[in-house]
């Protein structure tokens, strides 16, 4: 009996010892609001480069200047994108959300329909920085939502997350490259067609095995699907409407570049090593890519290298790509909305802070002003900025990914995984669209 | 009369000692096994959200759901698929054991080497698999362009590649176990046995045919249970290695799990997938013993 | 004379054999050790160079800056540690009670505790995650030390095997002499398992190392990730730029440890698998 006590106490000491320690190593996201020396804590949480790690940093270096007693807790969650939605569910389960948070576009509408995003709307109204600011229409756009009807991207709806950046998906070409083989330099303003684009890439192409240089690489379908006249979901984003002729041309153009035409590493030579770093070496001619890749291609890139306008399909003389957006969003949880919502609109709207973004390679500022003239008069590549503007700015130019309209994305992502089979050349397009039309649909149906 | 008394008391305070001795392991068998067993047959009968926070009874809906997604059968069956390697490593395994259980100089290194693969760190062994199973930098492909001048396979790019990819990595790394196993068993095969073959007159292969092998079959039935157990619970590597793979080829039925779970925030689904999980191994492992009574050598014959 | 050429021309082809296998066993590592010594330029060339040249300790030095290869180490050492102490004293009072003393319903108790072998953690996973999270824990080691330190199913039962080997005779004189069940297994049992103990303590260590899942779902800060997390965080940064020789330096430092103690206590391996002896 003597000994059964023992052993008992013994496992409670145990158990209160782990406790003990516990509560003094836990450092809790979005709990305590409070810290040793009396300053206000808010708590923020985003995924990112080592880059966009040190940017932010001295951002909100500069948000507490501006905010004495406050204390930003930042988070910053290494990994992928999955990765870093992954442990927001686990925060959402610990009930130790952040205050401030990043949520990419295409997650943007399961967060808010659940109810987990703070309703910007009256924050900003009250707000003399949001008066005086004016940033593109769009990036306040893609975060708005209209609680009534239950649809993203309407201009009716409220706003729920300002815009950490707006990302259009630019083509992007090797200077060295094109002059090295005396091929003239693709306009600043007239776009090539993708016949043209086809036979410059053949003039790019050369060498073999490792040192091969392909003309283009990771060509992107939603580019090609949506210049071609196509699209994976019609206009109220019930219907998947991948089983179109249009759709598969488009998708089978862009097969046929590595299958046919040899011009673009094929999914073996893919996944060997990916486009970003055959291209970050030189041996792509043509890619695609985002403001934030500047900061990368300034410091390790050694060929010149600028932007172009999208490639329009030959049928509809149109070059459509995609834009993305991260929101700073503001938790329903927080229990100081207020100061949260301030940070976000530092870092959303904050003159430096743009200013230290867009000079930092990271992001086209948000202000409008700021874009058109100090961005496009920024000395350093690419020279040709106006592209990423146009794609901002023109809705012929640059649409918001599929996957940013439907709640949930297994639709996608069951599409994405599936189609090596196209890029693998076991089955054309057309035969393809035509089997996964029906499995989409399922689970498009499914996520509602 | 007083002697028994005191035996009892003696009896009594040994249960009681037996007791307090066992409660540390059966409070973590009821608190974390049996209580959140319960408790995740519940949430698999919910419609648990961790997004939006629903928490409504419904049934066996996750289950017929579940039941009815193609995917979550391309899972099970690219589980069942990555198990060729069980038999294979086996047969490997009883090749190695058999040729080092004789008397003859180094046989302790050659079992230290084999044994290496299986004690080192998972997600390093991954990243390693990545890397040299690269199609184009990897040494595996470098070396088959050498001798035949042919690029070679893409290994995570293909879907019947990956798994092959998969299933070398599984049988380089339980081979030196199974082997240690078999040798264990092969020490345990009692010598007069061999001596009654001598003594009827049947040569080595006599010995093998009708001893050695048969009278293994506990350990074959051990490696086989847990290997299908191990196998059915494949994640990390798939994670680290091919991710989804290439038209879902390396989805595992965990990895199955982990994306109802996480990424899609359905967790009363994820739990119904494990209950299904543990049901299937609980089947298997029942057939298992059944058929054991066939040909499993129980040392009563 | 003839049995023993015979015999010898055998070994002499089992030998071949075995040096054939042990260098296929041997090569993935090899590779490792040869990519971490290379610069990121030389670790992609055609064809391919065992012995790097130069040396290239770049690699070693840098991993540590890119990733938290050392807290990783630490973390998952807090993790083991207390886990191994506890847990194995845990699991071997229990082996002893179910092995050598009287206990109501015993073969019912121990079937019970053996049947949760079969079922996969897997089930258990989502609601402890939801428990933990709701109590607070997420993001702290709790959750992946505590249930550890309260025993170890698959370790009880292989020193129970073992235990069922060693002769009651002890027992019953230490019991004449007077000692109470503590000192019994303290003095008498402890000492006997300690072949056991060590074996299983180090393939339990492992599976604390290469617990990939746990860390992957509980922890969420850089300054707690295991070593695991550590070195996936590793690829996560340095595939893109082809960064093979520091990835492959990582890899063999996390290797390094398991590598260390496997090769010092190797016997014990061979050991444990005898005792398991799969009688069971």
């Amino acid at each position: 009996m003597k000994m059964a006590k023992r052993i008992v106490s013994l496992m409670l000491a145990l158990v209160m010892v782990l406790a003990m320690a516990a509560c003094g190593k836990g450092k809790t996201l979005g709990g305590e609001s409070v810290d040793n020396e009396g300053n206000t804590v808010i708590t923020f949480a985003g995924w990112g480069s080592l880059a966009e790690k040190k940017i932010f940093t001295s951002m909100i270096d500069e948000f507490e200047k501006t905010h004495p007693g406050v204390k930003v807790n930042y988070q910053h969650i290494p990994g992928s994108q999955e990765d870093y939605l992954v442990k927001l569910t686990s925060l959402l389960a610990a009930n130790k959300m952040p205050d401030v948070f990043y949520i990419h576009s295409d997650e943007f509408y399961s967060w808010v329909d659940a109810g987990r995003l703070e309703n910007l709307t009256p924050y900003m109204q009250a707000s003399e920085v949001a008066a005086n600011t004016t940033v593109w229409e769009k990036s306040l756009n893609i975060f708005r939502y209209d609680s009534a009807t239950h649809q993203v991207g309407v201009e009716s709806g409220d706003l729920y997350g300002l815009p950490k950046d707006l990302g259009p998906w630019a083509m992007v070409y090797n200077k060295t490259l094109f002059e090295a083989n005396g091929i003239p330099l693709p306009d600043p303003e007239v776009p090539m067609t993708w016949s043209e684009f086809v036979e410059v890439c053949k003039k790019l192409t050369s060498g073999k095995g490792v040192n091969k240089v392909f003309g283009t690489a990771n060509y992107t379908l939603e580019s090609a699907v949506w210049s071609n006249g196509a699209d994976f979901l019609n206009k109220d984003h019930t219907q998947v409407t991948v089983d179109t002729p249009e759709f598969a041309e488009a998708m089978q153009w862009v097969a046929d570049l590595a299958l046919v035409h040899g011009v673009s590493p094929t999914a073996a030579e893919d996944s060997a090593s990916g486009w970003f770093t055959r291209w970050c070496n030189g041996k792509v001619g043509m890619a695609w890519m985002g403001p934030w890749d500047q900061a990368t291609f300034w410091d390790s890139v050694s060929f010149e290298w600028d932007i172009m306008p999208t490639p329009v399909s030959d049928k509809t003389g149109k070059g459509v790509t995609w834009l993305a957006s991260a929101a700073l969003c503001v938790s329903k949880d927080s229990k100081q909305k207020q100061l949260a919502y301030e940070l976000a609109e530092f870092l959303s709207m904050n003159v430096e802070a743009q200013k230290y973004n867009y000079e930092a390679g990271q992001a086209v500022p948000n202000i409008v002003d700021m874009a058109k003239n100090d961005y496009l008069a920024m000395d350093k590549a690419p020279a040709n900025k106006q592209v990423f503007l146009n794609i901002i700015e023109d809705a012929e130019k640059g649409q918001f990914k599929p996957t940013y309209y439907t709640k949930n994305t297994t639709w996608f992502t069951y599409f994405y995984s599936e189609s090596s089979k196209v890029w693998n050349g076991d089955m054309t397009a057309a035969e393809f669209v035509k089997e996964i039309q029906p499995k989409m649909q399922e689970r498009l149906d499914e996520g509602k | 009369m007083k002697k028994k008394g005191t035996a009892s008391k003696l009896r009594r305070s040994e249960r009681r000692a037996g007791l307090a001795f066992i409660a540390p392991i059966f409070l973590q068998f009821t608190v974390f096994f049996l209580f959140f067993m319960g408790y995740s047959l519940y949430m698999s009968m919910t419609d648990w959200n961790i997004l939006e926070g629903t928490e409504n009874f419904i049934g066996l809906e996750n289950f017929k759901k579940v039941l009815e997604d193609p995917l979550f059968w391309k899972s099970l069956g690219n589980t069942i698929y990555l198990m060729i390697g069980i038999p294979v490593g086996m047969i490997l395994a009883m090749l190695l054991a058999l040729a080092l259980n004789r008397k003859m100089r180094g046989k302790t290194i050659y079992r230290v080497i084999v044994y290496l693969p299986a004690v080192t760190s998972t997600v390093a062994i991954a990243l390693l698999w990545r890397w040299i199973f690269n199609a184009e930098y990897g040494i595996l492909n470098m070396i088959i362009q050498q001798i035949t001048g042919k690029p070679g396979p893409n290994w995570l790019g293909d879907p019947a590649m990956v798994k092959i990819t998969l299933i070398l990595l599984g049988v380089w790394r339980g081979l030196g176990n199974t082997m240690l196993l078999f040798l264990a068993g092969l020490q345990n095969v009692p010598k007069e046995y061999y001596e009654v073959v001598d003594v009827a007159g049947g040569n080595a292969w006599h010995k093998l045919r009708y001893v050695t092998l048969p009278m293994m079959s506990p350990t074959y039935f051990y490696v086989i249970i847990t290997g299908v157990i191990g196998g059915l619970q494949a994640f990390g590597d798939q994670f680290i290695i091919t991710g989804l793979g290439p038209e879902h080829s390396a989805m595992t039925v965990v990895y199955y799990l982990y994306q109802k779970g996480f990424t899609e925030y359905n967790m009363g689904a994820a739990c119904a997938v494990a209950w299904l999980l543990s049901l299937f191994i609980m089947a298997v492992t029942l057939i298992q013993f059944k058929m054991s009574k066939r040909w499993v050598y129980d040392g009563s014959h | 004379m003839k049995i023993r050429t015979k015999e010898r021309l055998v070994n002499t082809v089992i030998h071949i054999i075995m040096i054939l296998v042990s260098l296929t066993m041997l090569f993935p590592f090899i590779w490792m050790i040869s990519t971490s010594l290379k610069d990121k330029m030389s670790a992609l060339e055609f064809p391919p160079k065992w012995i790097p040249d130069p040396f290239n300790w770049e690699g070693y030095t840098e991993v540590w800056e890119v990733a938290p290869l050392l807290s990783g180490i630490k973390n998952s050492l807090t993790i083991a540690i207390p886990v191994l102490l506890f847990g194995t004293l845990s699991s071997a009072m229990a082996a002893f009670a179910f092995a050598k003393m009287d206990i109501p319903k015993k073969n019912f108790l121990f079937m019970a505790l053996l049947s949760s072998m079969m079922i996969p953690g897997m089930v258990t996973l989502i609601p402890q995650y939801l428990v933990w999270g709701k109590a607070g824990y997420i993001d702290s080691f709790i959750p992946l030390i505590l249930p550890g330190t309260l025993g170890n199913i698959t370790m009880m039962f292989f020193f129970r095997q073992y235990l069922a080997g060693v002769p009651n005779e002890l027992i019953d004189a230490a019991k004449i002499d007077g000692a109470g069940w503590i000192t019994i297994f303290r003095k008498i049992m402890l000492p006997t398992m300690k072949p056991a103990i060590a074996a299983q303590v180090i393939f339990w260590f492992m599976g604390i190392w290469n617990d990939f899942m746990g860390p992957l779902i509980y922890l969420d800060s850089e300054e707690n990730y295991t070593i695991q997390l550590a070195l996936r965080l590793l690829n996560n940064m340095s595939e893109a730029t082809s960064e093979y020789p520091m990835i492959m330096a990582g890899a063999v430092i996390s290797c390094l440890p398991l590598l260390v103690l496997y090769i010092c206590f190797q016997r014990y391996f061979v050991d444990s698998m005898v005792v398991s002896g799969l009688k069971g």
